[in-house]
């Protein structure tokens, strides 16, 4: 017997939808989704069903793709010139803290950062595991038909060769690309656990500061 | 000499709250303008000064900016150019950061806050913008947010989203981000560097120019979504306001400069700016045709407009190919730094000011205005029903009392308009969270449109300072607001769901589920503001509200009386013969239509000369009723009491204004109701000077007294309420003193501005508790 949803879960599934929109709701996750999106399109339009697409589609696509990566990168690098930011104003606010001496309670709210944590962690992982070269070799139907069938298989082979030679330019362009925005993330990623490290050092300072204030204070 | 992005970076302001200089230029705009003026007084950022370039006007701007010449300068510019009107603001200002807003145009309460917040968050951002949206009375819509612009003149105002909008051929085009020139903000040593705006352009692209240069030298450009303003459009010398009439060759010739020059400065592809270009004109010269076609242009200003048009392509071509050869950097010799002027005063509130009348409260405030969010999902004109009535007359209370109110409502569109003294902004919502309650589809919806409404109040937050958000019960809107206790939230109870639902015996999952989600939401809530005693009485009842909270009130609904010349009391003198009994409701059995369809027939037994007129949206389908007969009411009616057909009309649920034609051509206003938490629909008919009968239920007696006001029966007793509408209709003297007793009740107790009051009172308790226990934490 399946038990009847009641308030608490409701309360539950609304905390789930609170925590989850601190991803979804900014610009930078929205592009994430629309990039996915993307990837599933035209991942079905080239390699299964779908229509064929003409190769300034493809072209036009990977372009797009790479300009939306840009942005992503230069909006999560503003985000990080921010964070930073936050961490000069939270040592300032501390020193100002040590002279006033007026301090109470500092403790700082970051029941967030595991979950940023987390994510980041997943993000690493995952781009470890990209494979971000990748080269198109010649995988062509042969003819049996007698005779002709082997002047048939060079022609073809020919043509083959002439479209890969041009496509493969293009996609060690594109895997060279990828491999500086993978990299270009996975700095990103290495800075930001850097800022949250700092950020976790600097409450715990506070706290201990707030320790020996009260200490003091009684 | 001009500098680049690298170079100026190093040398950047790096104080954490720079002074603004607000520009703004205006022609023959006055009425506009002072809105503007009187809205800057309400900007939370106090640090700024105000520079109004005023161009050859022929109005009397110059007189109406005499009371604010000590709070403002004021610059004449001879002629009616944007590019050297923004270049004299420039010169003139004394801030760090120099903002342009159009005179048109009112900001968001933030708006300062949230443009300071994006310079001195990263010190190398040259230029900024937020979001334009149009508050306009048929075609509201997000003018611009995120803007992006190619040298080939192709322009996305909106950028729907990273990806989208993002062209295809986007190859060698030099796509740059822009902000709309009634809201931005430049540092102004950088802006001055670059030698401010082409004063070429007089009208349009002075803001895309400005954007593509920057971007070019290297500065960085970064427009945002938030710091909002609105923008209500104004007729000018170039266009007239709500049509397609306008001098658009002057939108030629500065595309025409603007994509040469720089296809030239940047070897960009030719094709694609003659292509542009050709567009451009080929859409204009269509406009002029079509125009004159409707006969909106005569044919002399036609032909006016293809020459001027003609010559406005030769003039950019020109100038574009002179600017390349131009040795003239910038537009400025020296520049003597003035002296910044504070426009902001300390002795003096300002009451929210509407942006499109410019109408505010002749209150003098003792008190800042408050920034409050009605929630309703239905709201007028579009969808009435009670609770967005009410909602309606609180936010135009609240205004009056010279409040900045916001309502959130659903929408098709993500729109704002302004309406009866309030911002109402139109939320649409998708399905996409809580995907496990898909099943019980009334919670699925109601919590992903509350999940929608809380996300957008957290951008009202942002920029709007919004301090308490106010939800209905009904619908819970605030739901997760209010139980994520992100922001203050009122509720305002009206019928509770499980009243309603012991009501009509529907005792399923789901009604049990949103009874519990009710209770929830009265627990969370920072106060309760029931609309009657009965309300209340039956909260505690059902929900056992003394274990809940202890911060309750009883804030009466009220309506905005008509003027009194359009009240229609009983003729008693000479009555007609033909009386007319209205009912006003939803037919369903909550709203007692059967009674009312039994007592028809003992009505015209013994008066014969009556004609009822029922209007409401037939609920048949929810209430049950369909299901146990298989008939929808009028049909119901019509079968079981074919003799009184003749006397009785169904209009169905009729708009605002046919319905106040109702309530002023009745004689007798009839509702049944087995319950009603207020009771709105009686003091509408009693706004009208007319005589009331309903039910001793609920919340009625609270507002229909009994013997003075109108009659009172039992409810669920057709024959009493025969024999009151009887009694009633048989003397012409009592249908006229009641009904003048009924409007007097309304003035003394129930008017809009009585409910804004005590909700006023509550929201300032509110407040205080909560700036009280922010200041203990």
């Amino acid at each position: 017997m399946t038990r009847q949803i009641n308030v608490d879960d409701i309360l539950k599934l609304v905390e789930f939808e609170l925590t989850q929109q601190y991803l979804p709701q900014d610009d930078i996750s929205e592009a994430i989704q629309r990039l996915h999106k993307f990837q599933t399109h035209w991942y079905s339009e080239i390699l299964n069903k779908g229509k064929a697409p003409k190769i300034e589609e493809v072209v036009h696509a990977l372009f797009n793709a790479n300009q939306t990566m840009l942005m992503l990168i230069q909006t999560i690098s503003s985000k990080f010139e921010a964070t930073q930011l936050e961490l000069t104003r939270l040592k300032q606010f501390i020193a100002n803290k040590i002279l006033s001496e007026q301090y109470e309670d500092g403790k700082l709210d970051l029941s967030s950062i595991s979950y940023i944590k987390d994510y980041l962690n997943s993000i690493s992982f995952n781009l470890a595991n990209i494979n971000t070269s990748y080269n198109l070799s010649i995988q062509m139907q042969r003819s049996n038909i007698p005779i002709i069938g082997t002047l048939l298989n060079r022609i073809r082979a020919a043509f083959h060769q002439l479209v890969y030679f041009y496509m493969n330019r293009y996609v060690s362009n594109q895997n060279s690309l990828n491999e500086a925005y993978k990299k270009l993330i996975q700095d990103l990623v290495y800075l930001n656990s850097e800022y949250i490290k700092q950020l976790q050092i600097l409450t715990l300072k506070l706290e201990e500061l707030t320790k020996e204030i009260r200490k003091e204070n009684s | 000499m001009i500098q680049t992005g690298m170079q100026c970076s190093s040398q950047v302001n790096r104080s954490t709250e720079p002074k603004f200089s607000i520009v703004v230029s205006t022609i023959d705009r006055v009425h506009s303008l002072i809105n503007l003026l009187k809205s800057l007084d309400n900007q939370s950022y106090q640090e700024f000064e105000v520079i109004v370039v005023v161009g050859p006007s022929r109005d009397n701007t110059l007189d109406m900016l005499k009371e604010y010449k000590d709070r403002i300068r004021i610059i004449c510019c001879p002629v009616a150019n944007l590019g050297v009107s923004r270049n004299l603001g420039l010169q003139a200002a004394a801030g760090d950061i120099v903002a342009y807003i159009d005179d048109d145009a009112i900001p968001s309460r933030n708006w300062l806050e949230q443009l300071s917040r994006i310079f001195v968050t990263n010190p190398h951002v040259a230029a900024t913008g937020g979001a334009v949206y149009l508050i306009h009375p048929f075609q509201p819509k997000i003018q611009h947010a995120l803007g992006i612009f190619s040298i080939s003149g192709k322009q996305y105002d909106v950028r729907a989203s990273l990806l989208e909008a993002l062209p295809l051929e986007g190859k060698g085009e030099f796509w740059t981000m822009r902000m709309m020139g009634t809201n931005m903000a430049y540092r102004r040593d950088i802006l001055l560097s670059v030698g401010g705006f082409d004063e070429f352009y007089e009208w349009v692209y002075d803001d895309t120019e400005i954007a593509l240069r920057l971007s070019a030298l290297g500065f960085l450009v970064r427009p945002v979504r938030e710091a909002r303003v609105y923008h209500v459009p104004a007729s000018s010398r170039n266009r007239k306001v709500y049509t397609f009439i306008a001098n658009w060759w002057i939108n030629t010739k500065a595309a025409t400069y603007l994509c040469l020059s720089y296809a030239i400065r940047f070897k960009s592809s030719f094709s694609l700016v003659k292509n542009y270009i050709q567009y451009i004109t080929g859409s204009h010269i269509k406009l002029y045709l079509n125009l004159y076609k409707q006969k909106q242009l005569t044919f002399g200003y036609m032909i006016k407009s293809f020459s001027n048009e003609l010559f406005s392509l030769l003039l950019g071509i020109y100038q574009a190919i002179r600017k390349i050869y131009s040795s003239k950097k910038s537009n400025f010799t020296t520049i003597q730094k003035c002296d910044f002027k504070p426009f902001m005063r300390k002795d003096f509130i300002q009451p929210c000011v509407d942006p499109i009348s410019g109408k505010q409260s002749n209150l003098r405030l003792e008190e800042p205005p408050m920034r409050i969010v009605l929630l309703s999902y239905n709201y007028p004109p579009k969808l009435i029903d009670g609770v967005g009535r009410s909602t309606n007359m609180l936010a135009k209370g609240l205004f009056e009392l010279g409040h900045a109110v916001h309502v959130l409502t659903h929408g098709e569109q993500p729109v704002i308009q302004f309406y009866d003294g309030a911002y109402v902004h139109h939320l649409p919502y998708q399905l996409i969270r809580y995907a496990s309650l898909r099943h019980l589809s009334s919670v699925y919806h109601r919590l992903n449109y509350s999940h929608a409404v809380h996300d957008y109040l957290m951008k009202l937050v942002l920029n709007d300072g919004i301090q308490i958000a106010d939800t209905p019960l009904w619908l819970f809107d605030g739901f997760v607001t209010a139980v994520s206790r992100t922001l203050p939230t009122v509720v305002r109870p009206v019928t509770a769901q499980k009243q309603i639902s012991e009501l009509i015996n529907n005792r399923n999952q789901e009604q049990i589920l949103i009874s519990e989600m009710e209770k929830q939401l009265l627990a969370c809530a920072s106060f309760i503001a029931a609309n009657s005693k009965a309300t209340l009485d039956a909260l505690h009842n059902i929900y056992g509200l003394n274990n809940i909270s202890s911060r309750v009130d009883v804030i009466p609904y009220g309506i905005e009386p008509s003027p009194q010349e359009g009240i229609r009391p009983f003729s008693h003198h000479a009555p007609p013969d033909v009386l007319t009994v209205l009912y006003v409701g939803r037919l369903e059995k909550r709203k007692g239509i059967q009674d009312l369809f039994a007592a028809i027939p003992l009505v015209l037994k013994q008066i014969p000369n009556v004609q009822f007129v029922i209007t409401g949206a037939d609920n048949s389908i929810n209430d049950g009723f369909k299901n146990e007969t298989g008939m929808d009411y009028p049909s119901y009616f019509a079968k079981h009491y074919p003799e009184c057909l003749p006397h009785v009309r169904f209009l169905g649920e009729v708009p605002e204004e046919k319905l106040n034609a109702l309530y002023q051509s009745c004689d007798l206003f009839v509702a049944p109701s087995l319950y009603e938490s207020f009771g709105l629909i009686y003091l509408e008919a009693m706004n009208f000077a007319k005589p009331v009968i309903g039910c001793r239920a609920g919340g009625v007696p609270e507002v229909v007294n009994d013997g003075v006001t109108g009659r009172l029966v039992d409810p669920s007793s057709p024959r009493q309420l025969a024999e009151a509408i009887v009694t009633l209709l048989r003397s012409p003297r009592l249908l006229y003193e009641y009904g003048m007793a009924g409007r007097q009740r309304l003035l003394d107790y129930f008017t809009h501005i009585h409910m804004a009051r005590g909700f006023e009172r509550i929201y300032r308790l509110v407040l205080s508790h909560t700036k009280a226990n922010d200041t203990q934490s």
